[in-house]
């Protein structure tokens, strides 16, 4: 019963969490797994997620249910710490649920989270034992990371690790770990849309000081464990020698360099758990420490800008999608794909010889051409949107 | 379940194999522009200019096939709701674009 009332309440911590979110904009990336746009990520994620896109409140359900998984993935924490001292124990999960990456990136529908979530999965499997009857199910669920995002691969010395520990024959590891990261590698090939992105990802930082890169990567593990969890945890996977954990934890680094995005610092959560886990003596003053977290977590909270409300996007796609006329939706200038989103009509670029087929013109940017066929503007709404008379 | 786990390394290689298929399927339909340096950057071109005219987002065209004399794409709208897609030959020797159902 006790435990059902703690499930209960974390559940409502979650929904919380998902509502903070959903109360803002459909950010672009979350609009293109909505919609399963097929870049940058790999199929799987976007695609179970779009199986529910006729399901009214659609968005909302996944801003639950990513929220859910990240917090009740607390479960999973105290599994993992069950030879602790039921002190430290309950300070880790502490840890866990008062992280800055759980607060704000629990409702967000970003691969990011999936991924960090099968990292806690990996480092969960590391550090337990009687892996060997269940190697073919760690194999797949590696291939299922990987066809998730590609940001999975950042976790592969633990997969390497959780093989090397069972002494798996070199060519059956070789094949078992790498075959997904082949067929990955074959699925970029063969989507030239997602290999385009990811060049345009890795070049995205280039010209920036290494002391800025350092500074952004420093911040980011910090926010991830809410400083306290990042740094027992770091401390945790130095002092137990944790090699797999600090490799994984050296390309997170290395990938915040090449191609930061302010939904990665999560990334690091599930090695900086492992750290504790690990090494579990970082947790000596444990009630200070998680104090402490929790005081960090309520300053970040209370210093974070909180956006309660809707964007242009949707204002604006709201009223479009009213007009009782058929057609498409002309945009100028540049727009992210949480306009598609919010659209009940297809999106096109504006061009002044589309404009026969239009049934709204919005402009970003100018429009040409516009005011002279039979288009009238709408008064009272953020951007100049025009309608067929 | 003690059943399905005697069969777990057999599930992931058939899961390795359907998804090989699939890609590998999907290569050759891309392998003109992988083998051949000119058709890759006149299918650029095409692309580019036709999205460019047509007011496309290039994250819905997928390339359907690639022949000597055209390139047909296909264009989905992603929106909310049923995406509307269709389909679209590109001449290498025009440029035109004209419906698939018109070929």
């Amino acid at each position: 019963m006790r435990r059902l009332l703690v499930i209960i309440g974390i559940e409502g911590f979650a929904v919380l969490l998902a509502l903070y979110r959903g109360l803002g904009a459909v950010h672009t990336d979350e609009a293109k797994y909505l919609l399963n746009i097929p870049y940058p990520h790999p199929p799987l994620g976007r695609f179970l997620i779009n199986l529910t896109e006729s399901v009214p409140h659609n968005e909302m359900i996944w801003r639950i249910i990513f929220a859910t998984l990240l917090t009740q993935a607390v479960w999973l924490v105290a599994h993992m710490a069950k030879r602790l001292k039921p002190e430290n124990r309950l300070t880790l999960c502490g840890l866990w649920l008062f992280s800055a990456s759980v607060m704000f990136q629990s409702g967000t529908i970003m691969m990011a989270v999936l991924t960090a979530l099968q990292g806690l999965v990996l480092v969960w499997l590391l550090l337990s034992q009687g892996n060997k009857r269940r190697l073919g199910w760690i194999a797949l669920f590696w291939f299922a990371s990987l066809f998730t995002a590609y940001q999975a691969v950042l976790y592969l010395p633990i997969v390497v690790a959780i093989f090397w520990k069972e002494k798996v024959r070199p060519l059956h590891m070789g094949l078992a770990i790498g075959m997904p990261m082949l067929l990955i590698g074959f699925y970029v090939a063969s989507n030239p849309l997602a290999a385009a992105s990811f060049i345009s990802a890795g070049e995205q930082n280039i010209g920036q000081s290494l002391i800025h890169l350092l500074q952004t990567t420093t911040i980011s593990w910090l926010w991830a464990g809410s400083a306290v969890l990042s740094i027992v945890g770091l401390i945790g996977i130095l002092k137990g020698k944790q090699w797999a954990l600090l490799l994984s934890f050296v390309l997170v680094c290395a990938f915040h360099i090449t191609s930061y995005r302010m939904y990665y610092p999560v990334l690091f959560l599930p090695l900086l758990v492992g750290g504790v886990v690990a090494s579990p003596q970082v947790l000596r003053k444990s009630a200070s420490l998680l104090a402490l977290q929790i005081v960090i977590a309520v300053y970040v909270f209370a210093h974070t800008q909180l956006a309660f409300y809707e964007t242009g996007a949707r204002t604006v796609m709201r009223q479009v999608n009213q007009l009782q006329s058929n057609g498409v939706v002309l945009i100028s200038g540049s727009f992210s794909h949480s306009w598609q989103y919010e659209s009940t009509s297809p999106i096109l670029h504006y061009k002044p010889a589309l404009l026969s087929k239009a049934k709204a013109v919005v402009c970003l940017d100018q429009c040409p051409g516009i005011a002279g066929y039979g288009f009238y503007q709408i008064e009272n709404i953020p951007q100049e949107v025009w309608v067929r008379r | 379940m003690e059943k399905l786990n005697h069969h777990q390394w057999h599930i992931f290689w058939v899961t390795c194999a359907v998804v090989a298929f699939a890609i590998v399927c999907r290569l050759w339909v891309l392998l003109p522009l992988y083998a051949d340096s000119s058709v890759r950057a006149s299918s650029q071109t095409l692309i580019l200019a036709t999205a460019q005219r047509e007011g496309w987002l290039l994250s819905g065209i997928t390339i359907d096939d690639i022949t000597d004399d055209h390139i047909r794409v296909l264009y989905r709208s992603y929106l909310r709701g049923e995406d509307p897609v269709t389909c679209h030959n590109i001449s290498f020797t025009t440029g035109k674009r004209t419906s698939c159902d018109d070929f």
